[in-house]
């Protein structure tokens, strides 16, 4: 296809508030989330010419924006030299009074447990909705590779809030296990 | 019930309340183990967590027109036909460097000392071969040539004799540094039997490249 800028926009604009979305959800701050945002849609301009087929544009920008994202955690040796100290790297998510990252906060410590490909998974299926079978074409992972790694990624997050919660509480009395352990599951939209 | 299978349970129930509060035996093992409560309750927490991510509105960020402008800007400033990333760089200044690395030059090196005397009495010159016999028959003490000596980087010091008629010219070439060669004339100054001609270095000169430099000076 020809590297129609029209065309690129035309049909960004039908998608940006997802991505858009999609982007904050992934990333840990407003700022990050922009950056993501920018630089995946200055990759898909460039290279719009290489999608043969419009109706693919959905999965191959949402492609972009995860590959763009994975690339983040690939810090070259010379980004390595100097790392942005922990404590500076917990402030950036961690003051943003809003209830969008009030919620993503009470996550950050699943969260830290996966990589940035579980992530991804997580992100979309749980928070974006996808199907198993739309992420399988946008990944180009078979759908059962997909659902062992979602499975996978859930178990690490439970072990993960689980030690927490061991170090962090006391052992409840028996007469309130029966109330904690009743877990309330969603309904299905 | 080890804690293993009822976890395989809780899986088989999908984690769901209404099912697995229905197993007797699952719920006997939950009151008593902390750490399958404590799964459950990260299952809990995990699933209130991200319906609440999910229905929370992601922040506003820019309009789709503000955005496409922004980019539009970005696009223009930026010259991507001479981006320099900093890998090509560091790429290119190792390619540099290598090339540097064996491209040969010369180097002139002091590899010792000469000292040239002359007025030395001929039976002294033709009989004594190191200078420690020499100083000795020249008339200094030996203390004082053993303290010469030990003070010297280069032990054993041979002379060589050159145009010899009542009196012999002498050359010293053994001496390494130029501390050795000061020693030594002073030495003779001091006696004030003969004369010294000249000191000069003895010169090398080498083809060499900065490898090979580099190597020599960590490895001497």
């Amino acid at each position: 296809m020809k590297n129609d800028n029209t065309l690129f926009w035309k049909l960004l604009e039908k998608e940006y508030e997802m991505i858009k979305a999609y982007c904050y959800k992934l990333a840990d701050n407003i700022e990050n989330g922009d950056d993501l945002l920018q630089n995946s849609i200055l990759k898909a301009q460039e290279h719009f010419g290489d999608l043969r087929q419009t109706d693919k544009f959905r999965p191959w920008l949402y492609r972009i924006i995860s590959n763009s994202y994975k690339s983040g955690f690939r810090k070259p040796w010379w980004k390595k030299v100097l790392p942005i100290s922990d404590e500076i790297e917990t402030q950036l998510g961690t003051t943003n009074p809003s209830a969008f990252y009030d919620a993503k906060r009470k996550l950050q410590l699943a969260f830290e447990v996966l990589s940035p490909n579980d992530r991804i998974l997580v992100t979309l299926f749980e928070l974006e909705g996808w199907k198993t079978g739309e992420i399988s074409k946008m990944t180009g992972r078979s759908e059962g590779s997909i659902k062992m790694s979602l499975s996978r990624a859930r178990n690490k997050m439970r072990k993960r809030l689980g030690q927490f919660m061991q170090n962090q509480t006391s052992l409840p009395e028996s007469a309130k296990v029966r109330e904690l352990c009743f877990v309330s599951k969603p309904e299905k939209d | 019930m080890l804690c293993f299978k009822a976890r395989k349970r809780l899986i088989k129930y999908n984690w769901d309340k209404n099912v697995f509060a229905k197993d007797a035996d699952l719920m006997e093992h939950l009151e008593k183990c902390r750490s399958c409560q404590n799964l459950i309750l990260s299952e809990k927490s995990i699933v209130a967590n991200l319906s609440e991510l999910k229905q929370t509105k992601a922040p506003q960020g820019l309009a789709f027109e503000a955005f496409q402008q922004k980019l539009k800007n970005i696009k223009k400033q930026s010259s991507p036909k001479y981006k320099f990333h900093p890998k090509y760089i560091i790429g290119f200044a190792s390619v540099l460097l290598l090339l540097l690395a064996f491209i040969p030059f010369n180097v002139t090196e002091t590899i010792g000392y000469e000292v040239a005397i002359s007025g030395i009495d001929r039976n002294i010159a033709l009989n004594n071969q190191e200078i420690p016999s020499l100083l000795d028959a020249l008339g200094m003490e030996p203390n004082k040539v053993d303290l010469l000596l030990n003070s010297m980087e280069q032990k054993v010091i041979y002379l060589s004799v050159g145009d010899c008629e009542e009196t012999c010219d002498l050359k010293i070439s053994d001496l390494k540094t130029e501390h050795d060669a000061r020693l030594v004339i002073k030495a003779i100054i001091e006696l004030g039997c003969c004369e010294i001609e000249k000191l000069m270095p003895i010169i090398k000169n080498e083809s060499t490249n900065l490898l090979k430099q580099t190597a020599k000076q960590l490895f001497s």
